[in-house]
């Protein structure tokens, strides 16, 4: 790892001797059991995460960044190791998930990962290294009151998807005073049929827990009424003001529309006490490279742009990333699929990864957790009556609700029943833990693509006769070892962050005359930039006129890449010069070059 | 990171130097800020209330200017005068006060059905540091908020200076600016006017000679002058409306300022407000905005709503008479409080400037008879304002620079420009210092104070007689059959505005006027219990009709409630009005 010569590369010193494996098997042991086949609420989350914190404090802590609307706590966990510097003098990985409050297994899909982490460190050579070189700022649940009221209450799988602020959805003056009712008792907001004489719906002849559409010409026999329930604030319409309202994955800076251009907007971006507190959070760690925000459900994975006008906010070198990322993403989880936004999804205007993406140039995803097409893990479509047999046989009847007669105040004689809120888009639990993993794993694959600079290679060459204080050039290549370059394509575009700064301090009686950025060399341009390694025979240099000793570089070290500059120096041989180079999105790297000839690939 | 904290030392003398905080480490009230108070000591129908807090702790009020009146004060209509977001205007906030003052002197009788809120100062940190009699004059309209303009990871470390020690913060120009300083000679001077510079036309073989930068140092020696300068934020650059992102003095997000959210939060808890009028360099009343452009997104205005086009131009009449202006500065409204005022927030947003170079100005003579027509105002002749006379059909074609430099020379004694004198620098040798004057061009001598607020006073008493006017025909009932009635009633705007701008509508922000019939669902044969009006044209009525069941001599309750306009119950007894 420490190719330099005279280099202090600070990660090198605190890998944590691992644990003697002494059990024979894949399994890591922790000191926190958790069970990943069954789903928590906002309380229990908080409490699994203040138990890993307990249990590993030496490289995790909780942040409380604010409280929801109805005063739950949100909790970040930072996991960073100590040995190699505080957490935010390494890049970042944010990791969130459950904005919308009933895609619940997001929550724990980040609870797992912190939980694996936590636990690996020390024992799994691979995610120690990861640990070492990275830090991590979990947050399972960016709207608790919306997770909490769908556990609570009786819902469909999609509704409390907003967080709870009310809202008068129908203008008519009151809030959220029509909401769907459980009217048959089962704890879900299933659906309401009745028999009518010219319905558009009939019952499957061989399984009449099926409703299907009746063709153009044919007749059938039941109307759909809708969701459960009456019409409680009699205006003459049915569950048109339920709770909530806003959409808080709709309220973040960029490219935010107020509600008649995106619905669920809210009053204006950060308006609500969960996203500004997670904003704020975000902007104070600039370290933060890499964003992953889990929802359910498709099967995913997804990054921006949300709206059409917008696609040069991903350059091609910054989206050949993406891809990159993602199509490795395909493989670690069958059945999702790399997909953009506003071409394969929908338009969203003031979307979380977008602002991460595009606002702080964060090089994130979106992950839709769960597909229908792991129900039966080969490459047929999920039918309704195959989805019917999963339900019977692998979920014992579990997700229905038998249909009952009910009498309707408004449509009289109905029945109520059907698929209930667990029945679609959470995972199945039994499914839960691979589904965790699997997605744990594609953000350890994605946080491991962050950079990673090193001082790579040097050179110190004489350049007069001068017998006490010479004249010499010393030239060093700062190399970025991952694929994420310390200034993504649209953080130069944009002027988003600070620029890398290159400091070159000489000691003692050293003197630093100019400096400048070795170019050319002939030859193409290599892929990523750079000459390809050819600037190592070319005298070219663009010079900086000032502040040699302090260079800005406005467009960092790239991809997989390279970036070669030269100091001209006087001093006596065997004198010194200091050279660091500091990034937001890089852990800082420092060498010391003496001023003695070195052997040069340039004769 | 290392380089940030050792600079902090830096940013605290940087901010220190502009900062106006007092010994005891409270910010000093301005001297606008003490008659705020004032105003409501000696006037009885102004209410002050403080709506936030600046960067720096000063409180933002507003002014709630509105007489007695059968309906509380924050249920009638209103309208918001905004001034002093823009730290250079100083026009507006003297403009507002005086506005608010004369409003209730002047105008009572307006004031007994309408409200004015009057937020005389948003920006106040930055209005308070250009009283400061220690500190340089300067052009500063943003907040203090600190900023790396240049992003090389020092915070406000090279900002503006007034290295000359002439009291002003003007502008350097320098001749052949040598290589490797990173100034390029974009300029050369104006062959008609030497004190002004111009963009050569290369095509007509003229070259740049000068380089053109405000007066200031390179403080820490990266090449470029005067390049990060103390904050900042620009208030209307920082509104959720179009809003630039990334773009200098925008702000990290939309709102991201205490002042801009703080009127924002004040103003989204205000239902009652129909229209806005800001105070601030850029025009919408001599010159319109654009009806019907949309932005990309294919739905946000740019400009205005097409429905709402002939309203903004009759206002734009009314603003005319009452100022004589026949041109004023425009700019793109991204970010903008007025165009978020009126795309967002939903109600009608207008903008003036309020003073504008008197060669922009239209005398109005005393209209003959036959000139203005019936539309002639009856106290115009009052209202003229006394301005000198028109300039000349010839000074057209000068440049505005050039205009302004005229108005200065002719008018102003030249107390708006600062001749060009050499100065040796420090860093760029021989240099010259000089220039307009900061806030030269948004500001007029105090004399003309009083006309422009008599003029304002003039425009905002006459939008208020255009404001929207609810009232109400019947209710009719008629006998149908045996305890079968039908119920007729009409809900008229007897005013020029709608009851709510093609904007509002869209918005969608405001719940619409509802009225309630207040019975029950088993009694109503036909017609909506509760029927949503989202908008009455000027002078247009909308027609409501129910069939109920009901015995006679029944109090039918019918109860019209506006979150603009409040509520009213009307009773009508079935049987007794029969005809």
């Amino acid at each position: 790892m420490n190719r330099t010569a005279s280099g202090v590369l600070a990660i090198s010193t605190a890998l944590v001797a691992l644990a003697s494996t002494a059990v024979a098997q894949e399994h890591i042991p922790g000191k926190v059991e958790i069970a990943w086949n069954r789903y928590y609420d906002h309380a229990e989350i908080t409490a699994h995460m203040t138990a890993i914190a307990k249990a590993y404090p030496e490289i995790c802590r909780l942040e409380q960044i604010g409280q929801s609307l109805q005063g739950r706590p949100m909790y970040v966990a930072i996991v960073s190791s100590p040995g190699t510097g505080a957490d935010t003098s390494k890049p970042g990985m944010w990791i969130d998930g459950n904005v919308h409050g009933n895609e619940i297994q997001a929550a724990e899909a980040v609870l797992y990962s912190l939980w694996y982490l936590t636990k690996a460190y020390g024992h799994n050579e691979d995610l120690t290294e990861l640990l070492d070189n990275y830090s991590f700022y979990f947050l399972p649940s960016q709207n608790p009151d919306g997770r909490q009221y769908w556990f609570d209450n009786p819902n469909t799988p999609s509704s409390s998807r907003s967080n709870q602020r009310p809202v008068d959805s129908d203008r008519d003056g009151l809030v959220d005073e029509d909401p769907p009712d459980d009217l048959d008792g089962d704890g879900h907001i299933t659906t309401m049929w009745k028999q009518v004489p010219d319905g558009r719906w009939r019952r499957n002849r061989d399984d009449p827990r099926i409703f299907e559409r009746v063709g153009p010409d044919e007749k059938g026999d039941w109307m759909r009424l809708g969701s459960e329930g009456i019409d409680n604030d009699g205006d003459g319409r049915i569950n048109e003001d339920g709770p909530g309202g806003d959409d808080m994955n709709r309220n973040w800076p960029t490219d935010w529309h107020p509600t008649y251009v995106q619905s669920g907007a809210g009053p204006f971006p950060f308006s609500h006490p969960e996203t500004k507190a997670i904003g704020e959070f975000i902007l104070a760690h600039p370290n933060i490279a890499a964003g992953q925000s889990y929802h359910n459900s498709g099967g995913m994975i997804l990054s921006g742009p949300g709206a059409s006008y917008l696609t040069s906010h991903y350059p091609a070198s910054d989206r050949r990333i993406y891809d990159e990322i993602a199509n490795i993403g395909e493989d670690i989880l069958p059945y999702y699929r790399n997909m953009i936004i506003y071409d394969d999804l929908y338009t969203v205007h003031g979307g979380f990864v977008n602002w991460l993406a595009e606002g702080l140039a964060i090089l994130s995803f979106t992950n839709e957790l769960w597909t229908a097409g792991k129900y039966f893990q080969r490459d047929v479509r999920p039918n309704q009556e195959r989805t019917w047999l999963w339900r019977d046989r692998l979920a014992f009847g579990q997700l229905f609700t038998p249909y009952t007669e009910y009498d309707h105040p408004k449509y009289g004689p109905i029945i109520i029943g059907g698929p209930n809120k667990w029945s679609s888009r959470n995972t199945p639990t039994f499914m839960l833990e691979e589904e965790c993993h699997r997605n744990f794993a594609f953000t350890m694959f994605h946080a491991d693509q962050m950079p990673l600079l090193e001082f790579d290679r040097f050179e110190v060459r004489r350049l007069d006769d001068a017998q006490d204080t010479g004249l010499w050039a010393v030239t060093v290549q700062i190399r970025n070892t991952k694929p994420i370059p310390t200034r993504l394509a649209i953080a130069q575009q944009k002027r988003i962050g600070t620029n890398d700064l290159l400091i070159c301090e000489p000691q003692g009686d050293t003197t630093l005359v100019t400096a400048g950025r070795v170019t050319g060399g002939g030859g193409r341009f290599g892929r990523f930039g750079g000459g390809a390694g050819r600037e190592w025979f070319s005298k070219q240099m663009t010079p900086v006129t000032h502040e040699p000793g302090r260079i800005q570089v406005a467009d960092g070290i790239p991809s997989r890449g390279w970036r070669i500059y030269r100091f001209i120096v006087r001093g006596p041989e065997g004198g010194t010069i200091l050279l660091r180079y500091e990034a937001e999105r890089a852990k800082n790297i420092e060498t010391t070059i003496e001023l003695r000839q070195t052997e040069t690939l340039a004769p | 990171m290392a380089p940030l904290a050792l600079l902090s030392v830096t940013v605290l003398s940087a901010c220190s130097a502009m900062n106006t905080l007092g010994p005891a480490g409270e910010p000093t009230p301005s001297v606008f800020q003490t008659r705020t108070v004032d105003l409501s000591r000696v006037s009885p129908s102004v209410t002050v209330i403080e709506i936030g807090r600046t960067g720096q702790g000063r409180p933002i009020r507003v002014l709630r200017v509105a007489g007695e009146g059968d309906v509380l004060p924050d249920h009638r209509p209103a309208l918001l005068v905004v001034a002093g977001l823009d730290g250079d205007h100083r026009v507006g906030v003297d403009v507002a006060l005086g506005l608010a003052q004369s409003l209730e002197a002047d105008h009572a009788d307006l004031l007994t059905t309408r409200t004015v809120y009057v937020v005389p100062g948003v920006n106040l940190d930055a209005l308070a540091m250009h009283e400061q009699p220690d500190l340089p004059a300067r052009s500063f309209n943003g907040t203090f908020t600190p900023d790396d303009a240049d992003r090389d990871g020092r915070v406000d470390e090279d900002g503006p200076e007034d290295i000359n020690g002439d009291g002003v913060i003007s502008m350097m120009r320098v001749e052949n600016p040598p290589p490797g300083s990173d100034l390029v000679a974009h300029w050369m001077l104006d062959p008609d006017e030497p004190r002004l510079l111009v963009k050569p036309d290369q095509k007509k073989g003229e070259t740049g000679t000068h380089a053109l930068l405000v007066e200031g140092r390179d403080a820490d020696g990266d090449g470029s002058f005067v390049e990060d300068g103390v904050g900042g934020v620009s208030l209307d650059k920082n509104f959720p409306y179009r809003w630039p992102a990334w773009a200098d003095g925008a702000g990290r997000y939309q709102l991201s300022e205490p002042e801009t959210l703080s009127l924002a939060n004040w103003m989204l808890s205000r239902d009652n407000i129909i229209a806005v009028l800001t105070f601030g360099p850029y025009d919408t009343l001599v010159k319109i905005p654009q009806a019907g452009k949309k932005d990309a997104t294919g739905h946000m205005t740019t400009g205005i709503e097409d429905d709402d086009k002939p309203e903004y131009e009759a206002i734009s009449e009314l603003f005319k008479d009452a100022t004589g202006m026949t041109e004023a500065p425009t700019a793109d409204s991204g970010g903008s409080f007025r165009g978020w005022a009126y795309a967002n927030f939903g109600v009608f947003s207008f903008s003036t400037p309020v003073w504008v170079r008197p060669d922009l100005v239209e005398l109005k003579e005393p209209p003959p008879e036959d000139a203005e027509g019936a539309e002639g105002e009856a106290d115009a002749d009052d209202e003229t304002p006394s301005k000198p006379a028109k300039k000349k059909k010839s000074d057209d074609k000068k440049s505005d620079d050039a205009m302004w430099l005229a108005y200065s020379d002719e008018d102003r004694g030249g107390e708006g420009f600062i001749d060009w004198t050499e100065f040796d620098h420090p860093q760029l040798g021989k240099v010259e210092i000089g220039g307009f004057v900061p806030g030269f061009k948004l500001n007029p001598p105090d004399s003309e104070i009083e006309s422009l607020v008599a003029q304002q006073t003039r425009f905002v008493a006459d939008l208020l007689g255009k404001f929207p006017d609810i009232s109400v025909d019947g209710p009719i009932v008629e006998r149908l059959d045996d305890e079968v009635w039908r119920i007729s009633l009409r809900v008229r705007n007897d005013g020029f505005l709608p009851t709510r701008s093609a904007s509002g509508v869209r918005a969608r922000r405001i719940r619409p006027m509802i009225v309630f019939l207040e019975l029950d669902d088993d009694h109503v044969i036909a017609g909506r219990r509760a029927t949503p009006i989202e908008s009455i044209a000027g002078g247009d009525s909308h027609e409501l009709e129910w069939t109920v069941m009901a015995t006679e001599g029944t109090p039918i309750v019918i109860r019209i409630d506006s979150p603009e306009f409040g509520e009213r119950s009307l009773v009508v007894t079935v049987g007794e009005q029969e005809r």
